[in-house]
């Protein structure tokens, strides 16, 4: 025999008739990809809170930044431009800009 | 197509994808790893799920679920520290019909795991040597050794069957 009539024989012996498809396993393996794509929708959803966090840190200690840089006396009714009310302005339109999406996604500004 | 839906992310292409592929992937599996096979098929199937978008189209979809298969047995095998043959017992799960079917079968049982693949690829599911090259991620002179030495130990148990 040669090398492609051993490999045929080989192959005679070593085929297996085709079994039909299992719904039962079909079943367990689309659960674990759903599941898997829920996971990965809330590892991305995490990613993005976490970056939003982390752009909150920053606008507040940029805040606290600038507030330590302010200088002497200011008169009543004045705001400077690098004053402490310019930045507490400041803060709170970044907060609003960072919390507000959030609480829409959230469903938070939504009416019950 | 529906590799081309399922890399697109869409659930229910997948779904007919593993229709049409488990019974090969799970019975090449089996065959491989024994009575962890179907755990190593649904490991295989999530995984090419989360890597499903990675999909080019420059071999069959089996082809691409067999490698990533092959990988996830050499991590199981990793994991459980294990290099010695399968248990036999555990490697034949369907009773064979004749005596040489049943020695060859022992006999694919002994083999070391990277010639077990081989021979499962090339002799019993019919890839070319290229293809099971690229599904053991090994250069087709590798294979085509592995393929040899397998065929070897094979055709020795099988004269001793005789």
């Amino acid at each position: 025999m040669n090398e492609q009539d051993v490999d045929r024989r080989l192959s005679e012996l070593l085929a297996r008739p085709s079994s039909p498809p299992d719904p039962a396993f079909v079943d367990r393996v689309l659960l674990a990809a759903r599941i898997e794509q829920q996971f990965r929708a809330a590892r991305r959803r995490s990613l993005r809170r976490a970056l939003v966090d982390c752009g909150a840190a920053i606008a507040v200690g940029a805040t606290f930044y600038f507030m330590s840089q302010m200088s002497g006396a200011v008169a009543d009714g004045v705001i400077l431009p690098g004053g402490p009310a310019m930045a507490g302005l400041v803060m709170l339109l970044l907060w609003g800009a960072v919390a507000l999406p959030i609480s829409r996604d959230r469903g938070l500004g939504r009416a019950t | 197509m529906l590799a081309r839906r399922a890399a697109a992310g869409e659930l229910a292409a997948f779904a007919e994808l593993v229709r049409v592929h488990e019974p090969r992937l799970r019975a090449l599996l089996r065959r491989l790893a024994g009575d962890v096979g179907d755990d190593l098929a649904q490991e295989t199937f999530v995984a090419a799920w989360r890597a499903a978008a990675t999909w080019r189209g420059e071999s069959s979809y089996f082809t691409w679920l067999a490698r990533i298969g092959w990988r996830q047995f050499l991590s199981h095998q990793r994991r459980q520290r294990k290099t010695e043959p399968l248990d036999e017992a555990a490697q034949l799960p369907v009773e064979p019909q004749d005596e040489r079917r049943a020695a060859i079968e022992q006999a694919m049982a002994r083999l070391p795991e990277r010639e077990r693949m081989a021979a499962l690829l090339c002799f019993a599911s019919g890839h070319s040597h290229s293809e099971a090259a690229m599904i053991m991620d090994v250069p087709l002179g590798t294979l085509k050794s592995l393929v040899a030495r397998a065929r070897q130990r094979l055709v020795a148990t099988l004269e001793d069957a005789q």
